[in-house]
C-alpha cells in the first residue's frame, strides 16, 4: 500500500469543515481528536507494511518509511499536546 | 486517505523510485543469471522512461504489451513496464547498470533521510 | 521483499554455475576413462540450462526469471580411436577408444562458468547493498 499524501497540518479554516466533531462545536478538541485518528491510521499503516515486509510481499524500504512517518506522526501529536497544555496552564494563571 | 507527515510530493517521488530500482534490479539479476542460457535474450527496465512519464502525469506506463491478462494482487507500480530486447546479454552491460542502479537506489535513500531530518528538526527544535 | 527475489535469482544462478563447474570436473576427470558400467568409455556431459519463473504461477513474459539446470545431457559425437595394441581394451584392431572430452573446451567452459559465478556474487552483493541501505531510511 503506498503512502498517498494527505493534508498534513489541518489548516483552522479546515475546522469549519472537520468530519471529525459532530456534537461540539468545532475547536481544537475537535482538531486533536481528529490528529489522533490519523496518527493512528499511520500506526496501523506501517503494522500492515511490516507485516507485508516479513512475509515478503511487500517492499523493505515502503515498511521503513511508513514507520518513519508513524513515527514522526506520534511526535507530531505529542508536541501538539504540550503545547495545548501549555496554552491551557498559561489560560489558568491568567485568570487567577 | 491515509496519514502522511510528509507534506510534499517529493518523498512520495523519492518512495516510487525506489519501488522502480528494486525491480530493475530485480530483472538485472535475472539478466546475469541467465548469462549461459542459450537463445536467452536480455529483459530491460527503464528507469527514466519510467520517471519522465511519471513526472509527466501519465497514469501507468505501458509499453508492447504482448501477453493478455495480468495476475491480480501484483504490486502496480511497474506494471508492463519490463521490455523484452532481441539482445542476448552483454555480461560488461549489465554490470555497468547493475553499478548504476544500486548508486541510483542508495541516493534515493540518502535524500529520503535528509527529507526525514527536515521533519524531524521542525519537531524537536533543531537538537541535533 | 523484493530483495529477497533478487537473492533467490542471484542463489538459482550461483546453483547452476556450480553443477556446471561439477560436470567440468567430471569431465576433466574422466578424459581417458575407457571403462565404464554401461560399457564402452566414458561419454562427454554437458549441462543444459533453462529459465524457470522467479515466482510460481507467474507469467514469464513480465516477471524476472531464474535459471536452473534442466538436464545434464551426454554427447555421444566423437571420440577419439587410438592405435594401442596393448592395452587392455583394445578391440581387434588394436583401436582404444578414448573419451570425446577435449581438455581445450573444457578449460574454457571453465572460465566462462567461473566469470558467470563472480559476476552472480556481485548482483549478490549490489542487492544486499541496497538493503542495508534502505535499513538506514530514518536513521
Amino acid at each position: 500500500m503506498k503512502i498517498v499524501p494527505a493534508i498534513s497540518v489541518p489548516e483552522p479554516q479546515a475546522l469549519q469543515s472537520n468530519p471529525g466533531s459532530s456534537g461540539p462545536p468545532p475547536g481544537s478538541g475537535g482538531l486533536f481528536k481528529n490528529m489522533l485518528a490519523q496518527v493512528s491510521q499511520g500506526q496501523r499503516q506501517a503494522d500492515v507494511q511490516i507485516q507485508q515486509a516479513l512475509t515478503g510481499t511487500g517492499e523493505l524500504h515502503d515498511a521503513m518509511l511508513a514507520l518513519e512517518n508513524a513515527n514522526l506522526g506520534l511526535k507530531f501529536l505529542i508536541q501538539v499536546r504540550n503545547k495545548l497544555l501549555q496554552a491551557y496552564e498559561e489560560l489558568n494563571r491568567m485568570s487567577m | 486517505m491515509s496519514w502522511n507527515i510528509f507534506p510534499d510530493r517529493m518523498v512520495h517521488l523519492l518512495e516510487q523510485t525506489l519501488t522502480w530500482r528494486s525491480r530493475r534490479q530485480e530483472i538485472i539479476a535475472g539478466n546475469i543469471a541467465n548469462l549461459d542460457t542459450p537463445r536467452y535474450t536480455r529483459k530491460e527496465l527503464n528507469f527514466n522512461k519510467l520517471l519522465t512519464a511519471h513526472l509527466q502525469g501519465v497514469p501507468t506506463v505501458r509499453l508492447a504489451a504482448t501477453h493478455a491478462g495480468h495476475l491480480p494482487g501484483k504490486p502496480a507500480g511497474t506494471l508492463g513496464a519490463v521490455e523484452h530486447t532481441r539482445n542476448s546479454v552483454d555480461l560488461d552491460q549489465e554490470m555497468v547498470q547493475m553499478a548504476e542502479n544500486q548508486l541510483g537506489y542508495q541516493a534515493s535513500v540518502q535524500m529520503l533521510n535528509k527529507k526525514i531530518d527536515q521533519i524531524r528538526t521542525v519537531l524537536e527544535g533543531d537538537k541535533s | 521483499m523484493n530483495i529477497l527475489k533478487t537473492l533467490d535469482i542471484c542463489s538459482s544462478g550461483l546453483t547452476a554455475q556450480r553443477q556446471r563447474l561439477n560436470v567440468i570436473a567430471e569431465n576433466l576427470a574422466n578424459s581417458h576413462t575407457t571403462r565404464t558400467p554401461q560399457g564402452g568409455p566414458y561419454c562427454r556431459k554437458h549441462v543444459v540450462l533453462a529459465t524457470r519463473p522467479a515466482e510460481e504461477f507467474a507469467s514469464c513474459l513480465e516477471d524476472s526469471v531464474k535459471v536452473a539446470v534442466t538436464d545434464i545431457a551426454e554427447d555421444r559425437q566423437g571420440g577419439r580411436p587410438e592405435y594401442d595394441p596393448g592395452h587392455p581394451d583394445a578391440d581387434d584392431k588394436g583401436m582404444v577408444n578414448y573419451p570425446n572430452v577435449n581438455p581445450v573446451t573444457e578449460m574454457v567452459s571453465l572460465t566462462l562458468a567461473s566469470r558467470a559465478f563472480d559476476a552472480n556474487v556481485s548482483v549478490f552483493r549490489a542487492g544486499r547493498a541496497m538493503a542495508l541501505k534502505a535499513l538506514e531510511i530514518g536513521r
